[in-house]
């Protein structure tokens, strides 16, 4: 019976055998037709941004003439005070917004999840929603709502709270408030699909073994969240550390951090090699903050390892 | 009987009375009262849906009575926060919690309850062995089985020491075989301890095991407080009777105080008019007999290990359920058999009002 279904096999020809491979569900096979893409326009890409940070390039008439290794622009990156302050202000931005994020979302999914089908659902449609328009929309929205005469400044002026507009517009503050709306559901989201994976008799549980509501939160509720916790964190401070439009709109033009300062170097200067090494730079500490991110999501969250 | 008699006496540790509380319109437990004594297994049983677990959850505090009382030890709960009550609950799914280990787990109502680390740790390791689970300490929940996991759950409540311990279908996560071992050891662990409980089960078979008295709950309503044998034995309605073991009900006339039996034997009666007769299916046998005054066919038995069950179908036309013995003898018939039935006690048929 084995026998003739595997000889059934072999006579499939290629195509079927291999549609067959990719349902399977077994090893990386259905992995392969988005590995396939990424091949093509992240990895070679990538490979050929990095050559062009490490070489010294003659064009002439359009055409690439000699290509020569130089560690210049690293060296130069490196040493350029100008590349510490942008690299320090963009991840001051990034993990001020990351905390920003998880005191505001954390009070949201906590909700969900003890809330009944009615906050359940105005908390997804209100946590979703913005999500359906652009972000550049929702940066611009921002524009009428803090600029000189915006609704802030209006009021605030009405009230008689201040007698001259603020200035919040192009300063480090707009910036912020941006990014923190922004990306609020990216820390929601994780944060409620971990939430409401469990029991929700444990909150029951640990109430009627005498804890308190805050000894509930603290013992249970935030220890069995630490996974959600790790996941929104490391989604909002990629998104945030490597952000561009909110920092160019909200910035005005002069906020400069690592997304902005490669596009100047490459749409401005064309100096693609600057911006490569900038690019490389960027990456590599955005990867080092999430290493740190996953091991102290995996301290905090051992017990789950154990699971079967 | 007797030992409950002597419990009467004492104040009870747990009164519940005349609770009601409905979400929305829906009334879900009406007018409910029973007394639990100390050191006594009550069970809760009846369909789902009929208020069982709701009356559970309202003891517990996680929900509020819209009206009646309840008492633990002769104290007003209405004010009490869940955290304060004197109750341990054991969840149905028994919510452990899974970050901590089995030691944590128990370890955590008295790190809550704010117990000395010296006494609180004499305690745990106490009750680890009340439950047999020395040696497991270390596992997470996820890494036991889920026989040992009701124990983590049970043995986390009982290092409280609480007054009441509320179970909410306990045994429903595990399979059969297991399920009457741990019903058994349950029963005598709580024993042991002497302490108050409250089952809430739809398993009647649980039920009857498990406790000292089985309260049958029928729409909000509590029907019969009783002991396992009572309500067996003499079921107030006919809903428990029904509920309870497997029953065939007859109608019949009765006429002069007496009511005559389908298979010609009679029996006395205060009641008058139509009424039904229970009678369980242990208490009537068939025999090999194309006459007599009750006639049937096997429409098809049932081998349910030592006893094997007949189901006939009566020439009135009446599908009845009869149960014997596997004996050599009882295994004669085949299916199609033209059978004759007869009661075997008529005063163990109990009469209800139509």
């Amino acid at each position: 019976m084995t026998k003739a279904i595997s000889n059934l096999k072999t006579k499939q020809p290629f195509f079927e055998r291999l549609i067959d491979a990719l349902l399977s569900g077994r090893g990386i096979w259905p992995a392969v037709p988005s590995l396939v893409v990424l091949i093509f326009v992240a990895v070679i890409p990538f490979i050929i941004l990095l050559s062009l940070g490490f070489s010294n390039i003659t064009i002439s008439r359009g055409e690439i003439v000699s290509q020569t290794l130089t560690f210049d622009f690293l060296v130069n990156a490196l040493t350029d005070p100008l590349y510490f302050t942008t690299f320090k202000r963009s991840l001051n931005l990034a993990i001020s917004t990351t905390i920003l994020c998880l005191i505001f979302g954390y009070p949201v999914a906590y909700l969900f999840i003890v809330g009944g089908k009615f906050t359940k659902r105005i908390i997804l449609v209100l946590t979703i929603a913005p999500l359906l328009t652009s972000g550049i929309v929702r940066t611009y929205a921002w524009l009428v709502i803090l600029g000189g005469r915006g609704v802030v400044n209006s009021t605030l002026l009405h009230l008689g709270v201040i007698e001259q507009p603020l200035r919040i517009m192009n300063t480090h503050w707009a910036v912020l408030i941006g990014m923190v709306q922004i990306h609020l559901p990216v820390m929601i989201l994780p944060l409620i699909a971990v939430m409401s994976r469990h029991d929700s008799n444990l909150i029951e549980a640990s109430e009627n073994l005498g804890a308190s509501r805050i000894g509930t939160l603290y013992t249970v509720i935030l220890p069995l969240s630490s996974p959600g916790i790790g996941t929104g964190s490391a989604l909002v401070f990629t998104l945030s550390y490597t952000t561009f439009v909110v920092p160019q709109i909200l910035g005005g033009g002069n906020y400069l951090n690592a997304a902005t300062m490669i596009y100047e170097q490459v749409v401005f200067s064309l100096e693609w090699s600057k911006g490569s090494v900038t690019s490389l730079i960027l990456m590599i500490t955005c990867l080092l903050v999430l290493v740190i991110i996953a091991i102290v999501t995996n301290y905090f969250s051992r017990w789950a390892k154990e699971q079967k | 009987m007797v030992s409950f008699r002597k419990n009467e006496t004492t104040a009870p540790v747990l009164h519940i009375g005349a609770v009601r509380k409905s979400f929305k319109n829906n009334l879900v437990l009406d007018n409910c009262s029973i007394d639990i004594s100390e050191n006594e297994i009550v069970t809760l049983l009846g369909p789902s849906g009929c208020g069982k677990t709701t009356l559970l959850r309202c003891i517990a505090g996680f929900l509020d009575a819209d009206y009646g009382y309840i008492n633990i030890d002769g104290q007003d709960m209405s004010n009490v926060p869940v955290n304060k009550r004197p109750v341990g609950v054991v969840f149905q799914s028994y919510a452990l919690f899974p970050h901590l280990t089995v030691f944590q787990n128990i370890l955590y109502p008295l790190r809550m309850l704010g117990t000395n680390r010296a006494e609180a740790l004499n305690r745990v390791d106490k009750v680890l062995q009340t439950v047999s689970l020395k040696g497991f300490e270390k596992r997470f929940p996820s890494q036991l089985s889920g026989g040992q996991q009701q124990r983590v759950a049970i043995a986390r409540v009982l290092v409280m020491e609480p007054r009441v311990l509320l179970l909410d279908e306990p045994f429903n996560a595990l399979d059969a075989k297991l399920r009457s071992t741990m019903q058994v050891e349950l029963r005598q662990l709580i024993k042991r301890l002497g302490r108050t409980a409250i089952f809430v089960t739809h398993d009647q078979e649980e039920a009857l095991t498990m406790s000292d008295r089985v309260a049958i709950m029928r729409a909000g309503k509590i029907e019969q407080v009783a002991t396992p044998d009572e309500i067996y034995d003499r079921p107030k309605t006919a809903y428990v009777a029904e509920f309870i073991g497997a029953s065939n009900f007859l109608k019949a006339k009765v006429e002069l105080s007496q009511i005559k039996l389908p298979d010609g034997q009679t029996l006395k009666t205060d009641y008058e008019g139509i009424v039904q007769v229970m009678v369980r299916p242990q208490n009537l046998s068939i025999e090999m007999s194309k006459t007599g005054n009750w006639r049937g066919t096997i429409i098809y038995q049932r081998n349910i290990g030592p006893l094997v069950e007949y189901h006939v179908e009566t020439v009135e036309g009446a599908n009845l359920k009869i149960v014997a013995a596997r004996l050599e003898s009882s295994l004669k018939f085949s299916d199609g058999s033209n059978v004759k039935i007869n009661i075997i006690n008529p005063e163990l048929c109990i009469i209800f009002a139509l």
